[in-house]
């Protein structure tokens, strides 16, 4: 560069550099949250078209300078900026679960949704049958020292919260399930064999342990300590399940769209079940630390709370929720 | 707006500009969760050990620090453990979505999660990239994400498959540095080249090995036609010189 040109590329620097500082200060405080002064909207709008053509001149005369790379990163950040989509987190919460979650369950997934539970029930039923005909097949689905508490003629369940107290127990139960739901899920994208073996393994052991229990004449106990949560958790599952299925299914099957694409179709519409999984389980969590595990709960009651709290689920995935708050307001 | 890949994102904007991100890889991503995971980890651990630590001191009993019976674990469950979980695992989504892509891990490691257009990630693609850490991180230390980057044109994990996201590199404009290339470039005995150079240099002066950077000042001040310390003196004294050289012609091309 001869010292002609150095003049020139100085001078105009010189013209240049005040507006960049403030267009990136001005950046910096929008990204930071001040976006309701009119102003600030207006001299951005103004710097990026200013920015746009130094960029220009800055890629003609200076390229793969630092100063070109930094105005390149400054257009970067203000084009996201101007160009970024309005962003209600709230109303788009609540549109999941006002009309995206009812859609889904009652009409999109609804077959997936059937065959999941079916396959969970089948699992049980095998898990029941092969257990109670071979007790001794138990060990597969149960640790020794529970098979040494039922064989005593104990369940594992038994004074829990002398060991654990209930917040502790809730917390580490509300972790578990919603690990294991996430899990019924995101395996979906191995094709989906990693849900199915999810959800069947916990059909079998569910209904394996039954058996089990069942043989040492211990079945209802273990029904009056499932119930008050299951109904929720079960289900939970199997739906955490089926959204793990319609991955597999869009990996298996992807149409007339390629398989990327159909796969992050399937995430960003069954993932949506997820907004469900996590407040129920919380839910559920919590049931099952202080309600199950407590004697002074009578059946009658655990079955009560079991069959609202299901209905309770339905009705949020069925929409049914808020048709109530309606007609409750009318 | 047209988007293209090689190893950077290429996104033409609505005026005709065309901006390159490069696409960080497996080395700044990996640096990237370590700071991360540490943070992460000791934050968790520093919030249980504080409410313990606050429980027996309300309780009067500091000496006996772990025993602790059913109800004492009851008031820490909720107090220490529950907010303990979720700062190890919801650190990633609340920072990410706060910080717009970011996390303290990745601005130390220079990289941004974008989506795919080049902009900030919805709340959404934030969340399902997250949700998707369960399978990346399979059977374990993350083995299926790595084999993921290594085998997609785009080095990404699963999550970034799923959630339509990308790591890119960023870089930041710094107000200090356009100032000083500016006032530099004004009568210097520099050009606008050197000017970045020295910039440069002095910037990552800290970071560079004793070796590369007297190496590297002798060449930016012979260029110059300046003074150069004797060969002969130690590499300490060498680079002490070195650097209040570079110091002094940085301060005379602002003057």
């Amino acid at each position: 560069m001869n010292g002609k040109n150095q003049n020139s590329l100085a001078h105009w620097l010189q013209s240049r550099s005040e507006r960049w500082v403030n267009l990136n200060q001005l950046v910096t405080k929008t990204s930071d949250g001040e976006r309701d002064d009119p102003s600030h909207i207006r001299d951005l709008l103004d710097g990026f078209r200013g920015l746009a053509k130094d960029l220009s001149m800055a890629r003609q005369t200076l390229s793969n300078s630092q100063l070109t790379r930094q105005l390149e990163a400054l257009f970067t950040q203000t084009h996201d900026i101007i160009y970024r989509k309005a962003h209600h987190p709230w109303q788009d919460l609540l549109t999941i679960y006002k009309k995206e979650i009812p859609a889904l369950v009652m009409d999109n997934m609804a077959n997936v949704i059937l065959i999941t539970v079916t396959l969970f029930i089948l699992s049980a039923v095998a898990g029941w049958t092969l257990v109670y005909a071979n007790p001794e097949l138990a060990s597969l689905i149960a640790s020794e020292q529970m098979i040494n508490k039922v064989q005593q003629g104990e369940l594992w369940t038994d004074g829990l919260l002398n060991i654990v107290p209930s917040s502790v127990l809730s917390i580490k139960i509300m972790t578990n399930n919603i690990i294991v739901s996430f899990f019924a899920f995101v395996l979906g994208a191995l094709y989906g064999v990693g849900t199915l073996y999810i959800i069947s393994m916990n059909g079998l052991m569910l209904g394996g342990v039954f058996a089990f229990t069942s043989h040492y004449g211990m079945g209802e106990r273990l029904f009056k300590f499932v119930i008050a949560h299951g109904v929720v958790e079960l289900s939970i599952i199997c739906l955490a399940g089926a959204a793990g299925v319609r991955l597999g299914e869009a990996l298996i099957r992807p149409g007339n769209r390629n398989r990327g694409a159909a796969f992050r179709d399937a995430v960003s519409q069954a993932g949506k079940l997820m907004f469900v999984v996590v407040p129920f389980l919380i839910g559920a969590g919590l049931i099952e630390g202080y309600i199950s595990p407590n004697d002074d709960y009578p059946l009658t009651s655990r079955v009560v709370i079991g069959i609202c709290y299901g209905i309770l689920l339905w009705a949020a995935l069925s929409g049914k929720i808020w048709e109530w708050r309606r007609y409750s307001q009318q | 707006m047209t988007i293209t890949y090689d190893d950077s994102l290429e996104i033409s904007s609505a005026g005709g500009v065309v901006i390159n991100l490069p696409i960080a890889g497996l080395g700044s991503r990996s640096y990237a969760f370590v700071i991360d995971w540490h943070i992460r980890a000791l934050l968790a651990f520093a919030w249980f050990i504080l409410v313990v630590f606050i429980f027996r001191l309300v309780s009067g009993s500091v000496g006996e620090f772990f025993k602790l019976d059913s109800s004492a674990w009851n008031t820490i469950g909720y107090f220490g453990m529950l907010p303990a979980f979720v700062i190890y695992f919801l650190y990633h989504p609340i920072l990410e979505i706060t910080m717009k892509g970011r996390t303290p891990g990745k601005r130390m490691a220079g990289v941004r999660i974008v989506s795919i257009t080049g902009g900030t990630p919805t709340l959404g693609a934030l969340l399902t990239r997250n949700l998707f850490r369960l399978i990346d991180c399979l059977p374990n230390f993350y083995l299926i994400g790595i084999a993921s980057c290594f085998l997609t044109k785009k080095q990404v994990r699963i999550g970034d498959i799923a959630a339509h996201t990308l790591l890119v590199h960023e870089e930041k404009m710094r107000d200090k540095s356009i100032q000083f290339i500016t006032e530099a470039s004004r009568e210097s005995v520099l050009n606008h080249n050197q000017i970045e150079v020295l910039q440069d240099l002095l910037d990552r002066w800290n970071q560079l090995q004793r070796k590369a950077r007297i190496t590297l000042a002798r060449q930016l001040l012979a260029n110059a036609e300046q003074p150069l310390p004797d060969n002969a003196l130690s590499e300490g004294q060498q680079d002490k010189i070195l650097h209040a050289s570079l110091k002094a012609l940085s301060k005379e091309a602002q003057s």
